[in-house]
C-alpha cells in the first residue's frame, strides 16, 4: 500500500492541516507502512458480524438536555481564552 | 520515614491518628518533587500555592470531625485532564496556555473528599505514545534509569508514583496508557472498565475507549481511588448507571476475602508466544508459581483473534483522534498565529503550527480511514474485528474468572529508542490493546526486575469485576515485596 504526495496533500487538506514538504515525504512513508501492517484485517471472514460502533452493553446514563448558567465569573475566565474578543465577543478572520 | 513515601492507606492512617497533618504531608510531597523532578521531568504544572491551601482546608475538615480515606492526601492528575483554574495543556503545544474553566467530573469527586491536588503530570501529546517522549515539553526520564523512558502515556504519572512525588496518581487509558507505564516504572495502575468512572473533562482520544484511572503503590490503594473516582455521570452518558454498579464499599470488601483459594485464571497462549524477552517469561512464570501457592488454579487458553487487536486499535484510534481533535482551531482558546487573512488560513496555520508529529500523524491516518472510498475497507472491518474480539475475550470468562498476561513484552527501552519508527512504537500496545477494544477491567502489578529494570504482570477481568482482580492482586501483594522496592536515590 503506497500513498502519494498528492493523496497526503488531498487528506491534509480535508483536515486544515500545514504540513511542509519534508512532512509530507516522512508521513507518506510512515503511513503506508502502517497501512501495509493494518491490512492483515482483510484476512478475517466478518460477514456474520453485524456493525456497530461501539462495545457498550450496558444502560446509558441520559438526562434532560437543559441549560445550566454559568457565573459572570467563568464566562468571563472562559472568553478570556480567546486570542481576539470584541464587546465579550470572540473575533474570527474573514469568510470571504 | 519520609512523609511522602506513604501509601494512601498509611497515610490516611497516620492523618486519622492525629500523627500528621495533610499540610506537612503535602509539604513532604513538594519537597520531593522541588528535589528530584529537575532530572525526572515528571511534571508540568506544580500548584504550590493552591495545594497548600487545599492541604489547610483538609486539615479543618477532620479537626471538624470528618474522616474520609482520601481527607488530606496529596495527588498528582495527568495534564489531559481538566483541572479549574490550573493549567490543562494535554502536553501539546496547541493547548500550551490553556487553563480550563471547570474541573473534570473525577477531580470533583476527589476534591469533594478532601484530597489535595499537587500539579500536573506530562503524558504523550494528547495521551498519543507509549514514551511520554511525544510531549511538546521534553521527555519524562525513567527513576530506575534516567536514560530510559518511562512509558506512556501516563509516564508523568508513573514516575511520580515510583519517585514518592504523591500519594497517587491519575492517568488515562485508552489502548494501555495506565497499564504500559505502571509496568515500567514499578507501580500499580488499574484501567477500569470502560463506562465505570466519567470521562467528562477528560481531553477526548479516542472517546469509545477513554477511561480515566489511578496509579497507586499498592493494590489496596488502587481499590480507595477507584471507590472514589467511580459511579454514574450525567455528564457522561457512558457511565454505566448505579443500579448496575457496585456498593459504595465493594472494592473495599473485594480486599477482605481472605483468600484466592480456587480462583480460575486463564493464560492466553496468545500472550507467550514469541517476542517475549527471556527475562520477562521466567519472571512471569514466578507470579504464576506464587499465585498457585495461594491456590489459584491456572488454565491454558486460546484467544486467537489477539494478533489483530493493534491493527483493529491502530484504525479505529486515528480516526476518532482525528474527530476528536477537528476541535482545536485556536479561535475560542489555544495557540493562535497573528499573521493571516482568512479564516481558512488560520485553520491550516494553528493546527499545522499547534500540533506535534504523532498528533498529525494521527490526523491524517484518521482522515484517510474516514474518507469516501476506503470507510468500507478499514474502518467498517475494523469495527467487526473489534465485536470478534470482544466477544471472544468476554466469552472466555465462562470458564475462567480472570486473566493473567505479561504487561509489556519487555522492560522499559532507552529513550529515543524507538521514536523513529510510529508502527515499531504501536505494537508496544500488543498487549493491552484487546482489552481496551472490549472496555474490559485491567491491573498491571510490579512483579519482579531484570537487571533493576520492573516487569509488570497484567490482570484481566470480565466487564465491570474491578473486584476480582484487585482481589488477585492484593493478595499477590500481601506475599511479595516487589511494589515495595524503590529507585536508588536520586540525589
Amino acid at each position: 500500500m503506497e500513498l502519494t504526495n498528492e493523496q497526503i496533500k488531498y487528506i491534509s487538506s480535508l483536515a486544515k492541516l500545514n504540513l511542509n514538504e519534508e512532512e509530507i515525504n516522512i508521513y507518506k512513508s510512515q503511513l503506508s507502512n502502517i497501512l501495509g501492517y493494518v491490512n492483515q484485517l482483510s484476512e478475517i471472514n466478518t460477514v456474520d458480524v453485524n456493525e456497530t460502533i461501539n462495545s457498550l452493553d450496558f444502560d446509558y446514563v441520559l438526562r434532560e438536555d437543559v441549560v445550566e448558567d454559568w457565573n459572570e465569573n467563568e464566562k468571563k475566565e472562559t472568553l478570556g481564552l480567546a486570542p481576539k474578543l470584541d464587546g465579550g465577543q470572540i473575533m474570527v478572520r474573514k469568510i470571504l | 520515614m519520609d512523609l511522602n513515601k506513604y501509601t494512601i492507606k498509611e497515610a490516611s492512617g497516620k492523618l486519622k491518628a492525629g500523627e500528621i497533618s495533610s499540610v506537612e504531608l503535602t509539604k513532604a510531597c513538594l519537597g520531593r518533587i522541588k528535589e528530584v523532578d529537575e532530572k525526572l521531568k515528571a511534571c508540568l504544572t506544580v500548584c504550590e500555592v493552591e495545594a497548600l491551601d487545599m492541604a489547610k482546608r483538609a486539615d479543618e475538615r477532620r479537626k471538624n470531625g470528618e474522616n474520609g480515606d482520601l481527607l488530606g492526601i496529596p495527588f498528582l492528575a495527568k495534564d489531559n485532564i481538566m483541572t479549574r483554574g490550573i493549567k490543562t495543556t494535554a502536553a501539546s503545544r496547541i493547548l500550551e496556555n490553556y487553563i480550563a474553566p471547570f474541573d473534570a467530573t473525577i477531580i470533583k469527586k476527589l476534591k469533594i473528599r478532601g484530597a489535595v491536588l499537587l500539579g500536573k503530570t506530562n503524558l504523550d501529546e494528547f495521551a498519543h505514545g507509549a514514551s511520554t517522549e511525544n510531549s511538546a515539553f521534553g521527555p519524562t526520564h525513567n527513576p530506575w534509569d534516567l536514560k530510559r523512558v518511562p512509558g506512556g502515556s501516563s509516564g508523568g504519572s508513573a514516575v511520580a508514583v515510583a519517585s514518592d512525588m504523591c500519594i497517587f496518581a491519575l492517568g488515562t487509558d485508552t489502548g494501555g496508557s495506565i497499564r504500559h507505564p505502571a509496568a515500567y516504572c514499578g507501580v500499580t495502575g488499574l484501567k477500569p472498565s470502560y463506562g465505570r468512572s466519567s470521562r467528562f473533562g477528560l481531553i477526548a482520544m479516542t472517546s469509545s475507549t477513554d477511561v480515566p484511572g489511578p496509579l497507586t503503590k499498592t493494590v489496596e490503594d488502587a481499590g480507595i481511588v477507584m471507590e472514589a473516582i467511580s459511579g454514574p455521570d450525567k455528564k457522561d452518558a457512558t457511565t454505566i448507571k448505579q443500579d448496575n454498579s457496585f456498593s459504595e464499599n465493594e472494592y473495599k470488601q473485594s480486599l477482605k476475602k481472605e483468600n484466592i483459594k480456587g480462583t480460575r485464571i486463564g493464560l492466553p497462549m496468545e500472550y507467550f508466544e514469541a517476542g517475549i524477552s527471556e527475562d520477562v517469561r521466567k519472571t512471569i512464570n514466578e507470579a504464576i508459581q506464587k499465585l498457585k501457592e495461594l491456590g489459584a488454579e491456572f488454565i491454558d487458553i486460546s484467544l486467537p483473534h489477539t494478533k489483530y487487536a493493534v491493527s483493529v486499535y491502530y484504525i479505529i484510534t486515528p480516526a476518532e483522534v482525528s474527530s476528536n481533535l477537528a476541535r482545536f482551531d485556536g479561535i475560542r482558546y489555544g495557540f493562535s498565529v497573528e499573521q493571516v487573512e482568512t479564516l481558512q488560513e488560520l485553520y491550516f496555520k494553528n493546527r499545522g503550527g499547534g500540533f506535534g508529529a504523532e498528533a498529525k500523524r494521527r490526523i491524517i491516518l484518521g482522515t484517510y480511514i474516514l474518507s469516501s472510498g476506503h470507510f468500507d475497507a478499514y474502518y467498517k472491518q475494523a469495527q467487526k474485528v473489534r465485536i470478534k474480539i470482544t466477544e471472544e475475550m468476554i466469552d472466555i470468562f465462562n470458564s475462567v474468572d480472570c486473566l493473567l498476561t505479561p504487561t509489556s513484552p519487555h522492560t522499559a527501552f532507552l529513550l529515543g529508542g524507538q521514536d523513529k519508527d510510529p508502527l515499531k512504537m504501536y505494537l508496544e500496545d500488543v498487549f493491552l490493546a484487546g482489552v481496551s477494544l472490549a472496555g474490559l477491567p485491567a491491573i498491571s502489578i510490579p512483579v519482579g526486575f531484570s537487571n533493576n529494570l520492573p516487569i509488570g504482570v497484567q490482570l484481566i477481568g470480565n466487564k465491570f469485576n474491578e473486584n476480582k482482580i484487585l482481589n488477585i492482586g492484593h493478595h499477590y501483594q500481601m506475599v511479595t515485596d516487589h511494589h515495595l522496592k524503590k529507585p536508588k536515590p536520586l540525589v
